[in-house]
């Protein structure tokens, strides 16, 4: 990885401290690494050599948790360690989703279910246009008896089965794209309660 | 090595890297290294946790067209050594009991 993928992903996981805590970290980093090219590795080994972006944001972000106090060296209870290991909740956040979803939730199942029936419409929309266009084509040789209106229905038929696929593509699309939305929204969810760590 | 421990060594092995002189992030890593396992993560967290409670500072110095943080250890700093010093002498008698003790049971 290059050393500016890295601070980037760095930064991005302590997105929940301060501005200044943050570039703190990053500005540290960032000349490790210098440092340890300038002893003659690549940057890519620089980078490879101080271990996991994940491992180094945990064990900073744990360390902010707990306020340095003057017996702060060597001398801290167990307990602390512990609890600095711990993944953090956000309580305030958890009892606001909690309020939220009791509100509203109920609603945004409505709505989202609502969202799957229309499309569920819209299918059957594009699934019959394209049956009703076959079987119009099929049974218009035996309908008309005459050239012109029969070519008008076999033309007509053909329209439709045009129209319908590009249509059952464009319902794919909105599938995916709902079931998208779910997955965001339970990492939103996520990362909300476990206060930046997704 | 306990946790506990360890930590606890690690913030004095620190504080005596930049007891002579004044030094930065990755000479104190590669001074430590001999005597300790120590990496950037580790350290990163301690010399914050040091500079919290005043016995280390540091300023930025101007090395091949970037900065280059030095940390300077303070008068806290230095009592924190002197008290390990202190500290190191208790764990001694303590260390001489625990093996009396284990020998006895040997003994027996």
């Amino acid at each position: 990885m290059k050393k500016y993928d890295f601070l980037e992903q760095l930064r991005s996981r302590l997105s929940s401290l301060s501005e200044e805590e943050r570039e703190r970290s990053v500005s540290f980093y960032s000349e490790m690494i210098d440092d340890i090219i300038e002893e003659g590795k690549t940057e890519e080994e620089a980078v490879g050599s101080l271990g996991s972006v994940d491992d180094i944001a945990a064990k900073i972000l744990s360390e902010n948790g707990e306020q340095p106090s003057e017996e702060a060296v060597g001398t801290e209870m167990p307990q602390e360690v512990t609890a600095a290991a711990k993944p953090k909740y956000n309580t305030a956040a958890i009892i606001l989703l909690i309020i939220f979803g009791v509100f509203f939730g109920g609603g945004i199942i409505g709505i989202y279910l609502g969202l799957w029936g229309a499309l569920i419409g819209l299918y059957a929309a594009a699934g019959s246009m394209g049956v009703i266009g076959l079987a119009g084509m099929i049974a218009a040789p035996f309908i008309h008896h005459t050239m012109a209106p029969m070519l008008m229905q076999i033309g007509t038929g053909l329209m439709g089965i045009g129209l319908c696929l590009p249509f059952i593509m464009l319902c794919n699309l909105c599938a995916k794209g709902l079931v998208e939305l779910v997955r965001l929204c339970i990492k939103l969810v996520k990362h909300i309660v476990t206060g930046g760590r997704i | 090595m306990d946790v506990q421990l360890k930590r606890g060594l690690l913030d004095i092995c620190v504080l005596a890297s930049i007891k002579n002189s004044d030094s930065y992030g990755y000479k104190i890593i590669k001074d430590i290294k001999p005597y300790m396992t120590i990496s950037e993560s580790t350290l990163y967290p301690i010399l914050r946790r040091l500079e919290g409670s005043d016995m280390v500072t540091e300023y930025s110095v101007e090395h091949n067209g970037r900065l280059r943080k030095y940390y300077r250890i303070t008068s806290g700093g230095l009592d924190r050594i002197a008290e390990f010093n202190n500290e190191w002498k208790e764990i001694v008698a303590i260390y001489e009991y625990v093996t009396r003790e284990e020998d006895k049971n040997e003994k027996v």
